[in-house]
């Protein structure tokens, strides 16, 4: 086998409004934050009179230079200018997009006082060139090779273009894969697929912050294919904003009877609280609004529940789920055959939207430990690690593919947890055990991974027995401690204090555990 | 205005109040206009009260207050399950003799704070306050820019359209910041005392902007955006009148409709 690259391969996702960055390293993925310590960076560029700006710089003057800060340059990539759905997203754009030679889509700034067209992938590449900056000034090295993402649906012309950006960008791209597969990879489903018999189909489900997809993907051959895709261009987080908003500036009318729906100021800061409340609505039932003088010296102080964000968004979550169940259609396919479904996007997030998807899949358990706005990135540099024959890659997908909770057998058969899942790591548990019959020899240790209540529902990782000296019932007390290290080694070991006896195993199956 | 305090004085004047709430008109000799008797609930009580026929649903608080103690800005009146307005009349409503309405309470204006135990609250008050500070050092710098730009103004010097748009924007961003801090008590009336200060010179941009804005079509567009938010601003400064004004006004025309 041959050994590593002198230089790491990165994955990259080059999404619509944010991209993402990760590396195999550690022997394991590390998604890189970049200059403002942001673990996604804004698809942005902007050109001013005296230089150009990528990412959060861009982004944060978008509001002082609308015409010349370019975004969804992804939405031009490969199009046409003739295109309806170039025309349609042209109307919405504060930046002028004029038609060049062949129909392609130029873009038009002005930058140092003169005028520029750029084609889409030249704004992509240099979203691009700041992705690897990003990487090379985290890893000290120079980046040539990666593997970048597309959407499922992408046209050839897509994806050439998706691959003239990487060129530009001066890297090798080794390989452009749809958002899909990676995300399936990121869970290690790619491994899983080869312990079912026949056919292994997973569904995919993109909900982002503008944009829905949906991708029913099968195994064939070892390689992950997309059978069917659908989704809506214009639906996401933004949309659940909107209608947030639209609530409390009638509530304020109710309240004040001033209309501040014509005021672009109170609008932007009602807006940015409200993006606000919409994350806390997913951790916890209720989120406060609280905004002094919002109108005049009008305070708007105000609270939503999560029951009723819901309703308010009721009709876009369901459909959805009517977009998920076309595309399983489409693939000829009913619920019953998926095997998995993976979440990816932030707004996959959203209870509701997660209970939809649960009841719709008979309550089948969603994939969605990986940090969703991560998820594509994540699988991304899985692929390049393999096609850069990184060593440890392969003991990787050996892995379970989601962090499951970690524990006992005990008393009857019962699975005592003692690491759950998703807890960081490095990490150690205690727990005191006794016997369950007079002048018992040995209190036998099973470790076993799984969420089942019962530890025969779970797996088991390893067992080994612990002598102890005779002793009623209940009196002896051996204390467990689960370790999992920075290397994610879990190690499992045994103590007796009465007699200061030891015994300890090594679990040496990795964990991939969210940190 | 002269007239309409003094219109408010005289209505005043006319009528008295009596213990027990009844209103009866001073002047013995003259007939009165029909009255009619109202059964209000508030809380556990029902409170009966004699008013004219014809009065407003605004005059009804202002009896009200002698009997519940509560000011007529923090009365809500329903009747017949809907909450009245002020300007709306008795009779119109379908108010008659015997008639019962609710009365509720609006919230104290004056924050009352939660309590809440004294470590989390003295923790997350500082920290708050911390945060305000943090904005304030950044509005001040900001501040500093908007009087550099308003000597430039004021003096007659050309400056570019893009300063007023970055400066407006850069106190936007520290407005946004103020918005997500999460204050209580004393927290929040510093958040807010900055807000009012961004705000202010937000507007002072806005109209160091018009003022600065030249014959170009561009600029003369920005000069009539302006324009119609400075009217606004006056037409809203006239509303907002102060409420004693306000109700001495609508006494006045109630005054006049009911003679």
């Amino acid at each position: 086998m041959a050994g590593k690259r002198r230089h790491p391969a990165i994955g990259i996702d080059l999404g619509t409004t944010y991209s993402c960055i990760g590396v195999w390293q550690n022997d394991r993925v590390e998604i890189i934050a970049n200059d403002q310590g942001n673990r996604t960076t804004p698809s942005y560029v902007a050109f001013t009179g005296s230089r150009r700006l990528i990412g959060d710089a861009a982004k944060n003057q978008a509001e002082m230079n609308p015409s010349n800060t370019i975004f969804d340059s992804k939405r031009l990539i490969g199009r046409r200018f003739s295109d309806a759905s170039v025309q349609s997203d042209i109307k919405h754009w504060p930046f002028k997009v004029i038609s060049g030679p062949d129909d392609k889509p130029l873009i038009v700034v002005q930058y140092r006082g003169v005028e520029h067209q750029f084609a889409a992938e030249e704004i992509s590449s240099m979203v691009l060139v700041k992705m690897r900056e990003t990487a090379e000034a985290y890893l000290g090295t120079t980046i040539r090779d990666a593997v970048v993402t597309v959407p499922a649906c992408s046209t050839d012309l897509q994806r050439q273009a998706t691959w003239n950006a990487g060129v530009l960008a001066s890297l090798n791209v080794m390989r452009i894969i749809p958002e899909p597969t990676a995300a399936a990879l990121a869970y290690g489903l790619d491994r899983k697929s080869a312990q079912v018999q026949g056919l292994y189909n997973v569904l995919v489900f993109d909900l982002g912050g503008g944009t829905f997809d949906v991708s029913v993907l099968d195994k064939v051959e070892g390689v992950f294919e997309v059978l069917a895709t659908a989704g809506a261009a214009h639906l996401g987080g933004e949309d659940f904003d909107n209608r947030m908003v639209n609530h409390f500036v009638q509530e304020f009318k109710r309240k004040t009877k001033e209309d501040i729906s014509g005021n672009p100021r109170a609008l932007r800061r009602l807006r940015t609280a409200c993006e606000r409340a919409k994350r806390t609505l997913s951790s916890t039932l209720e989120a406060t609004i609280e905004i002094d003088c919002l109108y005049e010296d009008i305070n708007f102080y105000s609270t939503i529940t999560r029951a009723r964000f819901e309703e308010l968004n009721m009709d876009l979550f369901r459909k959805c789920i009517d977009i998920v169940e076309d595309c399983l259609s489409d693939a000829k396919m009913d619920v019953g055959s998926v095997h998995d479904v993976v979440l990816v996007g932030g707004s996959s997030r959203i209870p509701k939207v997660q209970q939809f998807l649960q009841e719709l899949f008979n309550g089948k358990k969603l994939f969605k430990s990986i940090n969703p706005d991560e998820a594509v990135a994540y699988g991304a540099t899985i692929q390049a690690a393999i096609m850069s024959g990184e060593d440890e890659i392969q003991d990787y997908l050996m892995n379970d593919a989601t962090p499951l909770s970690l524990g006992l057998a005990t008393d009857g058969g019962v699975m005592t947890v003692l690491i759950p899942k998703n807890a960081t790591i490095p990490t150690r548990k205690e727990v005191v055990l006794s016997t369950d019959s007079d002048n018992q020899p040995c209190i036998r240790i099973q470790v076993y991974e799984g969420e089942g209540a019962m530890a025969r529902d779970n797996n088991l990782l390893g067992e080994f027995e612990f002598s102890i000296p005779p002793a009623p019932k209940g009196v002896p007390q051996i204390t467990i401690t689960f370790h999992i290290d920075a290397d994610c080694i879990l190690d499992v070991a045994a103590e007796d204090k009465t007699t200061g006896e030891k015994m300890r195993k090594t679990i040496t199956k990795r964990f991939r555990l969210k940190h | 205005m002269m007239s309409g305090r003094s219109g408010g004085r005289d209505a005043e004047g006319e009528w008295e109040v009596r213990p027990g709430g009844m209103l009866v008109q001073r002047r013995d000799g003259e007939a009165a206009g029909p009255v009619i008797r109202i059964r209000v609930s508030h809380g556990a009580n029902f409170r009966e009260v004699v008013v004219p026929a014809q009065a407003t649903f605004g005059e009804l608080k202002r009896i009200l207050v002698q009997t519940t103690g509560l000011e007529p800005e923090r009365q809500r009146l329903f009747f017949r399950g809907k909450e009245k307005s002020d300007r709306e009349f008795l009779h119109t409503a379908g108010v008659k003799d015997g008639a019962k309405l609710l009365l509720l309470e609006k919230p104290a204006p004056a924050n009352i704070e939660q309590k809440v135990e004294p470590v989390i609250m003295d923790e997350s008050m500082m920290k708050a306050c911390a945060a305000v500070a943090r904005v304030r050092v950044e509005v001040d710098k900001l501040s500093a820019k908007v009087c550099d730009l308003e000597k430039n103004v004021l003096g007659g010097r050309k400056v570019e359209d893009k300063e007023f748009v970055v400066l407006t924007e850069l106190l936007m961003m520290q407005l946004l910041k103020l918005d997500g801090i999460e204050a209580e008590g004393e927290a929040r009336a510093q958040r807010k005392a900055e807000v009012r200060r961004v705000q202010s010179l937000v507007e002072t941009l806005d109209k160091l902007k018009a003022r600065n804005a030249n014959p170009f079509s561009d600029h003369n567009k920005a000069v009539s955006v302006t324009t119609q938010w400075e009217t606004f601003e006056n037409g809203m400064g006239s509303l907002s009148a102060p409420p004693p004004r306000v109700s001495s006004t609508q006494a006045n025309t109630d005054w006049e409709q009911f003679d």
